[in-house]
C-alpha cells in the first residue's frame, strides 16, 4: 500500500476560530482573564507560556469543551454555542498531550476513530453495518493514508496503550489527519517525540497550513522550534496575552526575559537561555 | 491471541450469535425428559405440557443472560472500566430491593394504594414493575451522586457511589426479608441467589423479552460513540460526541435490561462481568462487535448453567441448586484466571 499524496480532492473550506475577551475560572480561581486570540487559516499559531499560563485551558475553550466564564469564542464569526456538535467536530480536530484509551484498541482503530465526525454527515447506506456505525471503505482508506503521513502505518495492529509516548502522538495525529478538519489544534504535540519525528511533525503542521489552507494551532514548549515552525506566536503570562504576533517581535529577550525569568540572547537565528543568578531564590 | 480488528462484520456475528443461541435452546430444550429433578413442579402435569414449561424456563435463561451480558458492556464501557457490571453498580441490588418490597408489603400496596384496576392490573403481573422502579431509582440516585460540579459523570466517582448504594441495598433486603415469617423465607433465600423458574408467567416472559429486545436495540445503535467515548473526555467531545447524553443513555438503557433480567430471575452474578470480558478478550474491544456477540455469549451461557441446575436437583438433598450460584461458581474462579493471565483491564 503505498501513501497517496492527497485523499482529498477538494480543499477544506478555510475557517478561523477566534476568542473574545474570554476570561474562565477553575473553581473560583481566574485561569484566563481576557483573552483575545485567533487561530487564522494558513498560518501555524504557537501558544506559549511557562507552566500555568493557561495555555491547555485556552485551547481546551476554544475547542468549546470548556465555556468561558465571560467572553466568547467564534467560528467564522458564529458563537461555538450555536454549532451542532457534529459540525464542529468536522471542523476542528484535536490532539492531547497525553493521549490514552480505556481498553485495547488497536492504532488503526484509534485513527478510525477520526472518521467518526465525516461519517456522520453521510449516512446514506442502509446496512446493518453503516447503521451500527462501521467505517466505509472510504474511511478506511483515509486512516491508511493517515498513518502512512505520520509514519504509523506499520503499527497499525499494534494496541495502542502499549506503544510509547512518541509513537501515541504520532498516532493521534494521524487521526487528527483523517479528521480532514479545516481547523487542528494541538496540545503540546512535540513533547514526547524524538528530533527527527519533531522536525517531521511541524514540517506536516507547516504544509497543511501553507499548501492546504488550514488553521493550525498548538502549545508549544520549545521556544526555538515554535520560532523555527510558526507564522504567529501567542505568549501567555498569568492568564492574560503578553505578545501576539510574528515570531521576530514577539520571541525577544525584552519579552521573554521577565516572563520565563531566565536570561535570553539571540545568538545568530536561534534563541539561547541560561540561568539568571541575581533573581535565584533557591539557596 | 491476536484478535483481527477487520475479521468478523457484524452481520457475520449476528447471524453466528443466533445459529448458536437458537441451537443451544434446542439442545436445553431436549435435556431432562420428565423434568424428575425437579421438586419444584408439581407432577400432576401431563408429559405434553412440560414441554412449555421448559420453554418457559429455558427462554427466561435466555433472555436473562442476554440482558445482564449487554449490561455489562453497557457500563464497562460507560465507565471505562472492565470491573463494571450491574452488582458493583448497585442497579442490581436496588432492583431486587424493590422487588423485595412487592413481597413483603406488595398485597396491602395493590389493596389500598392501588385501588384503580388499571394500576393493580399493572402491578398484578409479577415482579418486573418493582424491579423496573427500584433499578431507575437508584440509576437515578447514582447518576446524581456520580455528578461532577459541571454536571459531567465522573467514572470513578459513579463507580464508588454504587459499592456503597450497593451495600444499603443489601442491608434493606436483609431487613425486609426478616419481616418475612420463617416458613416463606426459603423461596425469597433462592431468589436472593437468583433462580431461573418454569412458574414465570407468560405474560411478564412477553414484557421482559419485549424490553430486552428494545433495550439491546437501542444499546447496538450507540456501540460506535461509545467506542469515541473510551477517548479521554476532550477528545470524545472534539469527536463530537456528547458524553453528557450518552451516559445517562447507557444508565437508563442498563436500568431497563437489569430490571427485566430482576424481574424474572433475580440477581444473578458474574453473567454481565464475564461475558463482555470473555468477548473482548477475542474479539477485541469494539463496542459495537461486543453488542453484538456479548448477549448471544449470556444467552448460551446462562442457558447451560440453568440446564445444569434443573437436571442436577437430585443429586442435592435440598433441591435444584439457585442457577447464581453455579454462575458465581465457575464465573468468580474464570474471572480472577483471567485477571491473572492477562492485564486486560489496563
Amino acid at each position: 500500500m503505498e501513501p497517496t499524496e492527497q485523499i482529498r480532492t477538494a480543499p477544506p473550506h478555510a475557517a478561523t476560530l477566534a476568542g473574545r475577551d474570554i476570561s474562565f475560572s477553575f473553581a473560583g480561581a481566574p485561569v484566563l482573564e481576557n483573552v483575545s486570540v485567533a487561530i487564522a487559516p494558513g498560518r501555524v499559531t504557537a501558544i506559549l507560556g511557562p507552566n500555568g499560563s493557561g495555555k491547555s485551558t485556552l485551547l481546551h475553550v476554544l475547542l468549546g469543551y470548556l465555556k468561558p466564564r465571560a467572553g466568547a469564542v467564534l467560528l467564522d464569526n458564529r458563537p461555538l454555542g450555536v454549532i451542532p456538535a457534529a459540525e464542529l467536530a468536522a471542523t476542528i480536530a484535536f490532539t492531547p498531550q497525553t493521549p490514552a484509551v480505556a481498553f485495547a484498541y488497536t492504532v488503526e482503530e484509534i485513527v478510525l476513530m477520526g472518521r467518526w465526525p465525516l461519517r456522520n454527515r453521510r449516512r446514506e447506506g442502509g446496512s446493518l453495518e453503516s447503521l451500527l456505525g462501521a467505517y466505509a471503505p472510504a474511511d478506511h482508506a483515509a486512516a491508511r493514508d493517515a498513518m502512512w503521513r505520520t509514519d504509523v502505518h506499520h503499527l497499525a495492529d499494534r494496541t495502542f496503550n502499549e506503544l510509547s509516548g512518541g509513537e501515541r502522538q504520532r498516532v493521534v495525529l494521524a487521526r487528527a489527519l483523517a479528521q480532514d478538519a479545516p481547523i487542528i489544534l494541538m496540545d503540546e504535540p512535540t513533547a514526547s517525540l524524538d528530533l527527527w519525528h519533531q522536525l517531521e511533525l511541524l514540517h506536516r503542521l507547516g504544509e497543511l497550513a501553507h499548501r492546504q489552507g488550514r488553521a493550525v494551532g498548538w502549545v508549544a514548549h520549545e521556544l526555538n522550534l515554535a520560532r523555527q515552525f510558526s507564522d504567529q506566536i501567542i505568549l501567555l503570562h498569568g492568564g492574560r496575552v503578553a505578545a501576539n504576533g510574528a515570531p521576530e517581535a514577539v520571541l525577544t529577550s525584552a519579552i521573554l526575559e521577565p516572563i520565563y525569568r531566565v536570561r535570553v540572547r539571540m545568538e545568530g537565528k536561534m534563541l539561547t537561555f541560561a540561568r539568571r543568578e541575581e533573581n535565584s531564590e533557591i539557596p | 491471541m491476536r484478535y483481527r480488528p477487520a475479521a468478523p462484520g457484524l452481520t457475520g456475528l449476528f447471524l453466528t450469535g443466533c445459529l448458536l443461541t437458537g441451537g443451544v435452546l434446542l439442545l436445553c430444550l431436549a435435556i431432562g425428559p420428565g423434568m424428575p429433578g425437579s421438586n419444584r413442579i408439581s407432577f400432576g402435569i401431563p408429559a405434553s405440557e412440560f414441554i412449555d414449561l421448559r420453554l418457559v424456563r429455558v427462554g427466561s435463561a435466555a433472555i436473562v443472560g442476554a440482558a445482564l451480558a449487554a449490561t455489562g458492556v453497557l457500563l464497562q464501557g460507560l465507565l471505562r472500566n472492565p470491573l463494571a457490571d450491574p452488582y458493583i453498580l448497585g442497579i442490581s441490588s436496588g432492583a431486587t430491593a424493590a422487588v423485595m418490597m412487592w413481597i413483603v408489603w406488595g398485597d396491602f400496596i395493590a389493596g389500598a394504594l392501588l385501588h384503580h384496576p388499571w394500576l393493580a392490573g399493572l402491578f398484578a403481573n409479577g415482579q418486573t414493575l418493582p424491579a423496573l422502579v427500584g433499578a431507575l431509582i437508584t440509576c437515578a440516585v447514582v447518576f446524581f451522586l456520580g455528578r461532577k460540579r459541571g454536571g459531567t459523570l465522573d467514572p470513578l466517582t459513579l463507580l464508588l457511589s454504587g459499592v456503597v448504594i450497593s451495600s444499603i441495598n443489601g442491608a434493606l433486603v436483609m431487613f425486609l426479608d426478616n419481616l418475612v415469617p420463617y416458613g416463606a423465607r426459603a423461596d425469597i433465600l433462592d431468589y436472593l441467589f437468583g433462580y431461573i423458574s418454569e412458574g414465570t408467567a407468560p405474560t411478564t416472559l412477553w414484557i421482559a423479552l419485549g424490553v430486552v429486545l428494545l433495550g439491546w436495540g437501542a444499546a447496538l445503535a450507540i456501540g460506535g460513540a461509545m467506542n469515541i467515548a473510551a477517548l479521554s473526555d476532550v477528545e470524545s467531545e472534539s469527536l463530537g460526541v456528547r458524553l453528557g447524553s450518552l451516559r445517562a443513555i447507557c444508565f437508563i438503557l442498563a436500568a431497563l435490561l437489569t430490571a427485566a433480567s430482576i424481574a424474572l430471575a433475580g440477581p444473578i452474578g458474574f453473567v454481565g462481568l464475564i461475558c463482555p470480558h470473555v468477548c473482548r478478550n477475542i474479539l477485541g474491544p469494539d463496542h459495537r462487535r461486543l453488542l453484538v456477540a456479548s448477549p448471544f455469549f449470556g444467552a448460551v451461557f446462562l442457558m447451560l448453567a440453568d440446564t445444569f441446575v434443573r437436571s442436577t436437583g437430585a443429586w442435592f438433598p435440598g433441591g435444584e441448586l439457585p442457577v447464581g450460584v453455579i454462575t458465581a461458581l465457575c464465573g468468580g474462579p474464570f474471572f480472577l484466571y483471567l485477571l491473572t493471565r492477562r492485564r486486560t483491564w489496563q
